[in-house]
């Protein structure tokens, strides 16, 4: 199917897809996804471009992608301070070590260490060089680190963002020390979602409410990490930003929405916005892919997502949720088949070459369609081909969606994997909170937060929306009930539910509430 | 056979039992115990409920507001719109065909009070044509005026399928549900959700109906009545049930029913009536469930009282696992895991057969000492029998010792349930319910003490000022407790402190009010939910936080989080100043982050 889309598909900025080794998913979904970044990395890299290009800065038109090129930041020094040093709990706690002498002694490790004599020299103002000060601040700091118990190397371990002093990028170190941009964690998944938010009706707002609550420079734990950064330091590297095929599609303004929906919560402190964010930011993103999908493949709706609140207790639900789950995964294996299928058909070079058996026009025809050079020498049947291209295609590494979609939901509360069970959607409490966060701005009825997740996500939990998704349920309606009542039951040991009769449940966003009047 | 005809047949027996755990518990339930009274002879119960005066009085006014009772089934919705309607109209009421009954009003010419007895039961044609009447009864502007029984998600339902545009209607009556608003401005409707108004006396006013109900006269010249050795268990058990003494089970089941609704269990009059059935004729006998007179008294004269133990009775012994899940008010009673709870002092008395603690011709030594002989001379092959035994004797101290007089004592009955602070959480909602309300200090400075151990992770003693820490959120993060403020007293710490609202209904949880000095329209609540206290006090007492529900945990934290943001916004935005938290002597002490001070001050 050839959809309205099609004429906002956006030129590629030149340069920025030369490295690739095709231009598939490239094209359907964009530029790019990778399983090693994690959902929460995700918002990282977002995060970190927001600090430098606030979203709206740069606009998109019908015949023009965003040419954004962003500074990365190294703040070296902090991070080795926060990460890397071992010599200052020691030393603070070593009483053989008179006070007064702490301080010294701990930077002659400190600077040995870091490879440089007074690197650590602004800290003797900062902290008057009071060992316990400067201790107590990276205390602070070591506390915000999120993930601390990945073994990541020290230049890919980040910090809970709550300021613009407390970015830290994905870096690598070569054998000289010096540090230079990596892609290993932040694939470019955090640029797309900068993007899609830059290209929603609602990139104004967004950035208004980015700014304050997550990148507000006079955040007291920013503050922290403002003080241990050398003011001097201005190692930066600089990057563009990826590809993102499409001008407008509707899971822009559903992610705005839920941003602002999150970033909302007035009454949640903002170190605990981080969290749900990167949850429903991760839903987004596969009700994004499932929409690119169903509009390359010309099905005529996303795939739903069957979502599993019992724990796997019912049995036959899971099994619908595991069936559903790879259903999603086919679907993106079908979008490739349908995209290289249809930029076929249409290239002449590719009609001209089977009809004619002419290898030369069938090789110009992949490189025009898919940048994609045929490396073999001889070309024999086209359609054999066009096969192992395919087939090259989903089983690429990178930018897969086939392979990606386990990684971005397992990661952020949507799949859950059990041995000899495998793996099914089903939502974590932690993804409901979020739910709930980016949905619900007061009160509403149980029955119609449900209905909204359909309508918004095709999420299926209860038999209303099992009805409304399927002329036959794949399950008996006993199973999506159960699942309802699972949920409830779920929401409301999270106290976000309020039941007021056997007949009548409402749910409350805990943190929008108006305040008690007393 | 003529013997048997000639013994006593009290048709109270069976009639109480229609109010028992039976199959026929159906949805018409009122009308099912009209005819049953009707059938039997005996008068329905007549369960005292004080809003049938105030509506009654609403109803006889000048431009009368529509009247809408929602609630659990169970509450008595229709049972109070029939009492309503027959004083209404001295005695006329309506036929169980009729779905609605109109009452032509004295006052006004034509006009009417409608009584719907149940809107689920009508049709979606009549509910179109009833529609615009009832808005305009709501708004004030009808002739007519309605009652109308329903349970809140088919009201709903009612506005939102035929409410145009933006339902405002629909969204008022979400809100008031919510909100447990009776009333509001603008709206001539008065909103009864009897789910929510489950008041304290509701225990007395049902066990009254009951043990005074004029038909246990027809007992009389029964020889089970008059038994000195073999009384009729049915009578024992009305003893049981009537007994109104601190140490009763009437006084334990308040206590329960009370705690339960504070902890979001409503327990509604029908299922208390259930309840109160299934104790007096409760029978565990051959698969019978409720005893009649004849079972009563063979069960008697062979002394087999282990069959008709009321103790067990309440907690639906008598039915079997799948019967007893139908029925919530079992389900509330074993919430509480009563007998269940190995206690060295009880179980000793139990064993050694103390005198100290209550006796009980029926139900205490007569079917527990065989088994406790037996268990003793041959531990091993006797053990499980003796285990079900010592239960049922623990359920039976339960409700026979009074906790007023053993607080804090091992001899205290709530050691044998799993609120082993169970009477801490009754002392605290009596008292804040006291004309001055305020809470018992020993309670305060236990709440405190646990509330600061969840909040900073230290095992402190510190307990007369909560420190509010604010946890940092961080995703898989390793988390540092951080002050934001101390709060106590108002004379202590104005900037932020912390009250005890009284006038909390009995059957609502008290609750722990934080109020930021600088805008007191900020206030946050705590709601001191029975569990929650549970789990606060035993951290208080030495208990490791991970043992409890994450449950308790979030409540923890969702108030911990909403102060530090009331307290933020008090200050116009600004962010309090943080301070790292060190234990010293078991105290907590702060100390300030200078770098992270902001540099308003200067």
């Amino acid at each position: 199917m050839i959809t309205a889309n099609e004429e906002h598909l956006l030129p590629i900025p030149p340069g920025l897809l030369d490295k690739t080794d095709m231009r598939v998913q490239e094209m359907i979904h964009g530029h790019r996804f990778i399983p090693e970044q994690e959902p929460f990395m995700i918002v990282l890299e977002t995060l970190s471009i927001c600090t430098g290009i606030p979203i709206g800065t740069f606009t998109a038109t019908e015949n023009l992608h965003e040419s954004i090129e962003y500074e990365l930041k190294h703040r070296k020094k902090m991070r080795h301070l926060v990460f890397q040093d071992n010599a200052l709990e020691r030393i603070a706690a070593d009483e053989r070590i008179a006070d007064e002498e702490k301080w010294r002694s701990w930077k002659s490790h400190a600077e040995k260490a870091y490879g440089h004599v007074g690197a650590f020299d602004y800290l003797d103002v900062v902290f008057g060089s009071q060992i316990e000060k400067l201790l107590q601040a990276v205390r602070v700091l070591r506390s915000m680190e999120v993930d601390p118990d990945n073994s990541r190397r020290w230049t890919s371990r980040f910090l809970a963002v709550t300021g613009p002093d407390l970015i830290c990028n994905d870096l690598k170190e070569d054998a000289s020390g010096s540090w230079s941009p990596d892609r290993r964690f932040f694939g470019r998944g955090g640029e797309l979602v900068y993007l899609m938010l830059n290209r929603s009706k609602h990139a104004p707002e967004v950035r208004a409410k980015v700014d304050a609550r997550l990148l507000n420079p006079d955040d007291p734990v920013n503050r922290v990490a403002k003080a241990l950064c050398d003011p001097s330091e201005t190692f930066s590297s600089r990057t563009k930003l990826g590809y993102l095929p499409y001008l407008m599609q509707p899971s822009y303004d559903r992610m705005a929405q839920d941003w602002l929906g999150v970033l909302g919560t007035e009454r949640l402190p903002n170190g605990h916005l981080f969290e749900p964010l990167f949850r429903i930011t991760a839903l987004n993103l596969l009700v994004y892919l499932s929409e690119r999908e169903a509009s390359e493949t010309g099905d005529p709706a996303r795939e739903p997502i069957v979502l599993d609140m019992t724990d796997g207790r019912d049995k036959q639900l899971l099994q619908c949720c595991r069936a559903h789950l790879n259903r999603h995964r086919a679907a993106a294996n079908r979008a490739v088949q349908s995209y290289v299928d249809r930029c076929l058909s249409e290239n002449v070079h590719w009609i001209h070459g089977v009809k004619k058996g002419d290898s030369g026009s069938i090789r110009k025809a992949f490189e025009e369609c898919f940048d994609y050079i045929i490396n073999y020498p001889t070309i024999g049947d086209p359609s054999k081909v066009k096969r192992e291209f395919v087939d090259n295609a989903i089983s690429r590494d990178k930018n897969n969606a086939f392979t990606y979609i386990l990684p971005l939901t397992k990661n952020s509360g949507l799949v859950a994997a059990r041995r000899r069970v495998g793996t099914w959607f089903a939502a974590s409490d932690a993804m409901i909170f979020a739910m709930v966060l980016s949905n619900v701005a007061g009160t509403v009825e149980l029955r119609d937060f449900v209905s909204r997740l359909h309508d918004r996500y095709g999420i299926v939990i209860g038999p209303e929306e099992a009805r409304k998704e399927f002329e036959r349920p794949p399950v008996g309606v006993a199973s999506f009930e159960r699942n309802l009542a699972a949920l409830e039951h779920r929401m409301t040991r999270m106290s976000l539910t309020q039941r007021l009769s056997d007949d009548c449940a409402f749910v409350t966003n805990p943190y929008r509430q108006a305040p008690h009047a007393s | 056979m003529r013997e048997a005809k000639l013994q006593v047949q009290n048709p109270l027996v069976e009639f109480l039992a229609s109010y028992g755990p039976q199959p026929s518990s159906n949805s018409l339930y009122d009308e099912f115990v009209v005819s049953e009274a009707t059938k039997t002879g005996c008068e329905p119960l007549e369960i005292d409920q004080p809003l049938i005066d105030s509506l009654l009085a609403e109803l006889q006014k000048k431009g009368a507001k529509c009247v809408i009772l929602t609630g659990t089934a169970g509450d008595g919705k229709t049972y109070t719109a029939r009492q309503v309607l027959e004083r209404l109209s001295g005695g006329k009421s309506w036929s169980n065909a009729d779905k609605i009954y109109d009452f032509p009003k004295l006052d006004h010419e034509g006009s009417r009070v409608r009584f719907i007895k149940d809107l689920s039961e009508i049709t979606d044609t009549e509910k179109d044509g009833l529609f615009d009447a009832v808005i305009a009864a709501i708004k004030g502007e009808g002739a007519d005026t309605f009652v109308i029984c329903v349970n809140d998600g088919h009201l709903l339902q009612f506005f939102r399928k035929r409410e145009g545009g933006r339902k405002p209607i629909h969204d008022r009556i979400a809100t008031m549900l919510q909100r447990d608003e009776e009333s509001v401005e603008g709206m001539n409707l008065l909103l009864l959700n009897m789910s929510r108004t489950t008041v304290f006396t509701i225990v007395d006013r049902t066990i009254d109906a009951i043990a005074e109900h004029p038909k246990w006269a027809a007992c009389n010249g029964c020889p089970a009545l008059h038994s000195i050795n073999n009384r009729c268990p049915i009578r024992v058990n009305l003893d049981v049930l009537s007994r109104v003494e601190a140490g009763s089970l009437r006084g334990r089941l308040k206590d329960l029913v009370r705690m339960a609704a504070a902890d979001g269990q409503h327990v509604s009059i029908r299922q208390l009536i259930l309840l109160c059935v299934n104790v007096l004729l409760g029978a565990s006998k051959d698969g019978n469930v409720l005893l009649d007179c004849d079972k009563a008294r063979k069960l008697a004269q062979a002394f087999e009282y282990r069959y008709t133990n009321p103790y067990l009775n309440a907690f639906g012994e008598n039915l079997k696992e799948r019967e007893r899940v139908r029925y919530s008010a079992f389900s509330v009673m074993r919430r509480y895991g009563i007998g269940h709870e190995t206690n060295n002092h009880f179980d000793r008395g139990l064993l050694g057969d103390d005198s100290d603690l209550p006796r009980d011709q029926y139900y205490g030594s007569g079917i527990f000492d065989s088994v406790r002989e037996r268990y003793l001379a041959n531990p091993t092959e006797n053990a499980s029998d003796f285990h079900d035994a010592i239960v049922n004797q623990r359920r039976r101290l339960f409700f026979s010792i009074s906790p007023e007089a053993h607080a804090g004592t091992p001899k205290d009955p709530w050691a044998l349930s799993v609120f082993h602070h169970g009477k801490d959480y009754v002392r605290m909602s009596d008292a804040l319910k006291e004309e001055k309300p305020s809470v018992p200090d020993d309670i305060r400075r236990r709440l405190f003490q646990g509330i600061n151990r969840v909040m900073t992770g230290e095992m402190t003693k510190t307990d007369d000022m909560i420190w509010f820490t604010a946890p940092s959120g961080v995703f898989k993060g390793h988390e540092m407790a951080l002050l934001v403020i101390q709060a106590g007293s108002k004379s202590k710490t104005p900037a932020g402190y912390l009250t005890f609202p009284g006038s909390v209904p009995l059957t609502r949880a008290p609750i722990l009010r934080f109020i930021p000095g600088a805008d007191e329209r900020l206030a946050v609540d705590l709601p001191l939910r029975p569990t929650l206290l549970e789990c606060l006090l035993r951290i208080a007492d030495g208990a490791i936080l991970a043992s409890f529900s994450s449950e308790c945990r979030l409540e923890i934290e969702r108030f911990q989080l909403r102060a530090a943001a009331a307290l933020r916004e008090s200050m116009g935005g600004a962010s309090p100043d943080l301070q790292q938290i060190e234990l010293n002597g078991g105290l907590l002490q702060g100390r300030s982050i200078e770098v992270m001070a902001s540099e308003r001050d200067w």
